[in-house]
Parts: C-alpha cells; structure tokens; sequence
C-alpha cells in the first residue's frame, strides 16, 4: 500500500508516500435464491449477506487522519479518540475528576484519564496518552435480498439492501449548536440536553451536553461518546408493471406493451438524525427519492 | 551463405562502434536538486524562498487583550489550546520546514567553497543563518525546549532526537545573529528588495534576547543597530502604515506586498465598516486598547481631568484617533457614528444621506464595542477588498523602545536616554521636536518602577495592531491578568437606550479604573448593569508555553509534552 506515514515534522518536509505496509482481510459471503410458481403466480427470492475485516499488520509507522488512525495491530481506518464517561453533573464530580481544559463546566462531556507520560494515569486529559482504538469505522454484514412476483400480466419487483452493523459518528454538522457563532441549534438538542434550567432528574436523562460555543473544543472532540450504530435497511426499489395482453398490442401491429411504476429509495430504517442519509457524508446532498412513471413499447 | 557473413560482420562490426552511456543524467533544462547552488542566481533563489510569508507568521492581536472579535474567543484566550490546535502545528511545521532549508543552504554552500569568493559565500551564508536564527528564537520563544539541529536529517535520526534545553538554543542563536551581523550589508541600496541587512539581525537579536531577560545583550544589540544611523522615524504615524508607504526610512526588517504580483493581505471586509462593504468590524480593538491611551497631559484616563467619558476620543494621545476611528469623523467615504440614534449618516461620494448600517439599531452585527481599527486602512482597502500594505516585521522605533527597556531594566536610567528612546517615539506622534517638552507630555525622572510602567504603556499606544501585544504580554508575565478578565461592549439596543443613552451617560457610562500596569477594569460597570459582557476569557498559566504538536508526541517516544498539557 502506498501510505503517507507520519515523520516528524521537525525534518522540514512532508509526509512522503511510502510503500509499506501489510493488511490482512478476511471475509465470507453467502447467496441464496429460489424460484417457482404456485399455479399462475410466479416467484423468484434471493437474499446475499458478506462480511469482512481488515486488519493492519506490521506498517513500518503511523498514518494518523484526525478521528482515524491506521497503525499494527488496529482495523484499517479504526476509530481512534478518548473514551468518555458521560455528562459532568455535579460540581463536586467536575472538581475532582481531570478536565480538558479550563474552561470545562458542569454539563460537558466527561473524558476518562487512561494514561500518561509514564504509563500510568497522571491526572490530565491529553491527546498524546489518553486517546485509544475505538472499534472499526468500515461496515459489517452487508446484505441485500430481492423478491420478483408475476402473476398473469402483472409483475412487481422489490429491492432491499442494508448494513447489518457499521460504528459510525455523530458529525459536527448534525449535532453541533451555534456553529461559526451564529448557526443555530439542531432539533434533536431540544429537550435532550443537559441545561442549567433543567431539573435534576432531567439533566441525569439528558443524551447531548450542554449547549456551548466556547467549549465546543472539548465536548465535540472524538471520543465514544458520539460513536453510534449506522445500520439500515434501505428499500431501494419497488417496481410494479403490467404487460398489455398479446391480443390487444398486435391489434396496433405492437409486439409487446407494458406500462409500469416505479420507486427508488423511499424508505430507509436507521438511527441517524432527521434528515441525514446513512450512505452520504454528513455535508453532502442526500439520496433522493424518485418516482417514476414508464410505457415500454416494443415494435 | 555469403549473406550470412556479411550479415553477421555487420551485426560485430556494429557492437564493436557502440559504447556504454551512464544514464544517470540531470535534466538540462530544469533545476535539479543534484546541481542547484551552482551559480549565485540559484543561490539568490534559494535565499529568497526563506522570506516567504508563512515563515515569518506573527502573533495574532485576537490571542491579546487589545482586540474583540464579537462574542468569540481564540483557543488562547478561552484557556483551549493542546497539542492537536492547528496554530501550533501549523507555526511548529513551518517554522521547522524554514530551518531544513536554510540548513540546505548552508550545506551546499559548504560544498561550493570553490565556486564563490569567501566574501559572498559569507554573505549568504550570514543570510541563511539570520533566518534560521530567526526560526529558532521563535520556536523557543513559543514552545520552550524544542528539537535542534543544524545539519539535514535523514529518518533513522530523526526519531532519535529528543528536546535540547531553549537556553542552549538561545546561546546558539545568539551566535548566529553575531554571524550574520558581521558579514551582512547595512544596505542593499534603493531598490524594492529587503533582504536581511545589518540593522535587522541586530534588532532581531534584540528582540528574543529582551524576551529571555538578558538585558545587556539586548542593550548592546539594540545600540548597535542604533549605531548604524540608517534608520529614522517616519514623519507622520498614521501615513507611514498605509499601503502606500513602500520602503520607509523606519523600517527596519519587513516583507513587501503587492497587488500586482497578487501577493496581499487576505481579505480586508473584516475590518471595513459595513457602509463601506464590510463586515462592520467583525474584528474590532477592545475597549481596554481604547482606555490604554493617555490624555495630552500623560496621565491614565482614571487620573486625568482631561478626559470625559462621553466623549472619549478628546484630548487623547493623538495615536488613540490614528489607530481607532474617532465617532462622528469621515471614514471611507461615509460619516462613522455608532450611536443608536443616529440612524441616517451622509454618504460623502453622493451628499445625500444614507441607513447608517454601522449603528447596531439598524444592523445587529455592526460593531459590538461601537470600535473600527483604523489604522493602515484607506481606500485602497476598500476598491478590491485586498491591501497592499508592508508588513512590518521590526520598525525602528521598536529598536528604539527595546534599548529603553533593556537601560531601564539594567538600572541604568537617565534623561538623555530617555529623549532619545520614549520621548523620541512620543514626540514623532505628536508631530512636535523632542525638545519642545511643553507641546507633549515628556517623560522625566529616574524612579525605575514608574519608568518601566511609562515604557510599557508607550509600546501599547505605539505598536496597537501591529502583532506585538500578545509576546509583550507573556513576556511581562501580564497575560495570567489581562486575559483572565472578560471582554466587554455595549449593551443591546433596548438596554442601551434605557440605561446609558437616556440617562445622558453615552458613550462610557463610568471611567474605568487603570490599574498598575496600564489596563483598564470593566468588571464594576458591568456589575452595575451598565455594559454587556460579550465574552468570558480563560487563561491558564500553563500557556505561557504552546504545547509540542500532539503526533510528534506520538511517533517519537523522545519527546514530552510540556507540562500542563
């Protein structure tokens, strides 16, 4: 592989492009199908599901990119980030525990101290010593099945494909309030974050951090708090058509007529936010449903 | 048969007149870096790759207390900064980038010693020198103990290297700067070209040995450079920074820019008042710079009888109205006046009077402290959004106040160096001769603790928005204070009407207390509910020291972050 691992930056020049590295994959996938016909209706099934994991082996370095990293030992892009502990609720917890930085309050993000310059725990949260592997960003279980109907001239197709498990994160844009400091806040915050004005019992059920603009350094940074499950379940087509009887085409010298609808991507199950597709990237434009209504004509 | 023979004749004869060529060529008509630094023209080019912008960054005004941003904060002022923060990154590789070339240069130059006579091979080298002294001073300056080295390091090396102590750097850099301020020019002649000369390694030595406390050697330097009589002060303040000034007699060490060769500072609509097409001071001086200025009599806003704080710009050290635009004057065609009543202001181009989008009764976003910068800008800022003006690196009244301020740490205080130094640089802004005491407030007397406190505040009405604040602040170890308070600006419009217009209290509601060292306390007006905080500031003492770039960390076992990080 060609991999700009990571030299010191002190030698004065770039990350060069090196070819190194091993990677192990190892995969499986499976196909099934079946068709008959129950008297005058038709049927075809077929389902498939793979899986696959790379591993790095020996890389001769490092190729840190920001929340992932690639190195011996780690899944090839892994996530890599601190490790969080829920929400600072108290201010006798937030005096005790090691912070990011000062500016640290009760209702942000509370990160674990894993280790230190020698080895052990040393009572700060640093990005040299506290950031660890955090699983796997590429998806698992991929699958995808396919079901096809005729029944005298009507036939009706559907297409359905999904990720059975992939660990993915809650972008910057999706959850991120008062971005640039004038962006306003994301729906999904209302009532879900931890707030000054709210009881006590509420702030302990709180899911986000406190809303800030400030400290947006620190509660947004990557860590396992924002990893989340990106599974989904796609019903990529549905086609319904109806083929013209023989009689009636040959009748207008046409072989063969069929009209048909058909629509593509108009329903996805996941558990991203409102508005954001599971395959496009945070700030990109999503999927869109399309609808298509067709005349097939054969001379 | 025969066919064959002569065939095979042929085919002998043939290898026989054939020969071995290396292929091992450089290209004829490009640079190599096999062959370059065969002549003075590619070392010239190789020396004028070292003055690139992004070698020579400047310590942003946002990360002091002279500057606001709205109701934003910088890394540094809000307590943030680690090891992934891109400044420091950014400033670590280039900075280091900048030092493996001129150590290039060095080595190349080593290797030419046969090609140039000793004369211009010590001037480049004096050169190359200067400028990796330069990158070291401000590694050190902002890092602390970091990795040195003075040759090209190959990979297995590299990630061997752990931090040599910054005093040891410094010793070293010092010996650099001797160099090169041997062998250098004092001038290059008239032209547009500003290589390093004499006068500016001597200043530049001055500066980082002023940041490390050695007073003599900053003395010395700074005298030195004093010494040379090539510099002078420029006539006029507010015109010697605008972006038509090119070249002045003042500047000691800068780097030109130009529009035509598309080389500008970025885009100006931050600083442009929105009437202008700007951004309406998105980034605006503070009000703590505005009450630093002293009144015409050099005493402090709290103690003097000449200032009022409604109307704050009168009987101000003249450089407070050259560096922030005074209310109620024309500014770039159109009459500045943020005062929520004043909703229509004459467009000067047309006459006919114009929405004042400048006050924050009409447009939320214009400027929150009420403030514009204003110096350097003018209409060249404002025709194509990209300016031209010089940056000023090091201006001779730099040198000027930095031998003030190494004399008045050693001790060794008296009026002559005091007119020569402080009352000279005042005098200039007044536009007044230096012996004419009766026109400018002069500074007099030898209390050393009273002195160090008039110098300080000369370079914070001298330098404002010049990049110099934020290394005067950590140097006097100030920033733990001034950047522990919180900024502040006016309150919103309702507010505002209710609480300060109504009452008769616009512009400052109260006079701010000036404490010891020059800077103005907000906090009991805002207790009192006559100001707004616009943003709250955090300043841990452990940044003083910029922490080491987090993957350098990671990848080299050697190295250790500083402490408190």
């Amino acid at each position: 592989m060609l991999l700009a691992l990571e030299i010191p930056d002190y030698i004065g020049f770039d990350n060069p492009d090196q070819n190194t590295g091993k990677m192990n994959t190892k995969g499986w996938e499976t196909e099934i199908g079946w068709n008959d016909k129950i008297g005058e209706l038709g049927y075809s099934v077929s389902a498939n599901i793979s899986d696959f994991k790379s591993v790095m082996g020996d890389l001769g370095g490092t190729e840190f990119l920001g929340d992932q990293i690639k190195k011996k030992g780690s899944e090839f892009n892994e996530w890599y980030g601190y490790v969080s502990d829920g929400l600072f609720q108290t201010d006798a917890d937030l005096a005790a525990s090691p912070k990011f930085n000062t500016a640290v309050k009760v209702g942000d993000v509370k990160y674990l101290d894993i280790s230190g310059p020698n080895g052990v725990p040393d009572g700060k949260i640093s990005p040299e010593y506290d950031r660890k592997l955090l699983g796997g960003s590429l998806p698992r279980y991929m699958y995808g099945a396919n079901i096809k109907l005729d029944y005298r001239n009507f036939d009706f197709s559907m297409i359905l494909q999904g990720v059975g498990k992939v660990t993915t994160r809650l972008e910057g844009l999706m959850i991120q309030p008062l971005m640039e400091n004038w962006g306003s806040v994301p729906k999904i915050l209302d009532g879900t974050s931890w707030s000054k004005y709210n009881t006590e019992a509420q702030n302990l059920a709180a899911k986000y951090p406190r809303l800030t603009q400030n400290n947006r350094g620190s509660n947004y940074l990557m860590s396992d708090y924002w990893l989340f499950d990106g599974a989904y379940l796609r019903l990529k087509n549905i086609t319904f058509g109806y083929n013209l009887p023989q009689v009636w085409a040959q009748k207008v010298s046409l072989q063969k007529v069929r009209v048909y609808a058909s629509a593509s991507d108009i329903l996805t199950f996941n558990k991203y936010p409102k508005g954001w597709d599971p395959e496009v990237s945070s700030s990109g434009y999503p999927i869109t449903a399309s609808y298509v209504f067709g005349l097939s004509v054969t001379f | 048969m025969k066919n064959k023979i002569l065939q095979l004749l042929f085919l002998t004869g043939f290898i026989f007149f054939s020969s071995c060529t290396d292929l091992n060529l450089n290209p004829l008509s490009e640079g190599s870096s096999e062959t370059w630094y065969s002549n003075e023209s590619e070392v010239t080019m190789a020396l004028n790759d070292l003055y690139r912008e992004v070698f020579w960054p400047r310590d942003a005004d946002d990360w002091s207390d002279d500057w606001t941003q709205r109701d934003q904060t910088t890394a540094i002022t809000n307590g943030t900064l680690n090891g992934e923060d891109g400044t420091i990154n950014t400033w670590w590789t280039n900075s280091y980038k900048c030092i493996a070339r001129a150590n290039t240069i060095l080595l190349n130059l080593e290797k030419s010693k046969d090609k140039f006579p000793q004369a211009i091979l010590d001037k480049y080298a004096g050169e190359a020198r200067f400028v990796r002294a330069a990158q070291y001073a401000l590694l050190i300056s902002h890092y602390g103990d970091v990795v040195y080295f003075t040759g090209v390091l190959n990979l297995e090396e590299s990630f061997t290297l752990a931090k040599t102590d910054q005093k040891t750097i410094l010793k070293a850099i010092y010996d650099d700067y001797d160099f090169a301020a041997s062998k250098l020019p004092t001038t290059y002649g008239s032209t547009q070209n500003l290589h390093a000369t004499k006068g500016a390694v001597l200043a530049m030595k001055a500066r980082i040995a002023l940041f490390y406390k050695d007073f003599a050697i900053a003395r010395d330097a700074a005298k030195a450079c004093m010494d040379l009589n090539a510099y002078d002060l420029f006539a006029d303040y507010s015109t010697l920074f605008l972006s038509k000034t090119k070249n002045p007699k003042e500047l000691v060490f800068g780097l030109p820019r130009s529009a035509v060769l598309l080389v500008t500072i970025g885009d100006t609509k931050n600083w442009i008042s929105r009437l202008s097409g700007g951004w309406g001071a998105a980034v605006a001086p503070s009000w703590e710079l505005l009450c630093s200025y002293l009144c015409t009599d050099g005493l402090p806003i709290d103690e003097s009888p000449l200032f009022n704080p409604r109307l704050p710009f009168k009987n101000r050290d003249p450089r407070c109205t050259a560096t922030i635009v005074e209310f109620q004057t024309p500014w770039l065609g159109f009459m500045y006046q943020p005062h929520p009543d004043s909703l229509k202001v004459t467009n000067f181009k047309t006459g006919v009077k114009v929405t004042n989008n400048d006050t924050r009764s009409n447009a939320a976003f214009a400027s929150f402290t009420a403030l514009m910068w204003k110096k350097g800008i003018d209409e060249d800022w404002t025709d194509d959004y990209k300016a031209e003006n010089e940056i000023f690196l090091m201006r001779y009244a730099d040198v000027l106040l930095m031998y003030a301020e190494a004399k008045i740490e050693l001790n060794e205080i008296d009026q002559a160096m005091l007119d020569a130094t402080i009352n000279r640089v005042r005098a200039r802004a007044y536009k007044v001769a230096v012996t004419d005491k009766t026109k400018y407030p002069a500074v007099e007397g030898t209390d050393q603790t009273k002195l160090r406190k008039a110098l300080r505040i000369e370079r914070r009405m001298e330098f404002a928005f010049e990049n110099r604040r934020y290394e005067d602040i950590i140097r006097w170890k100030l920033a733990e204070k001034v950047l522990n308070r919180n900024i502040y600006g006016m309150l919103d419009v309702a507010d505002l009407r209710l609480k300060v217009i109504k009452p008769g209290l616009w512009f400052f509601p109260q006079t701010p207390e000036i404490d010891d060292d020059g800077a103005a306390i907000f906090e009991p007006i805002y207790n009192a509910g006559l100001i707004k905080r616009l943003a709250i500031r955090n300043y841990p003492v452990k940044q003083y020291v910029w922490p080491i770039p987090s993957k350098e960390i990671l990848i080299n076992s050697n190295l250790k972050q500083n402490s408190g990080y």
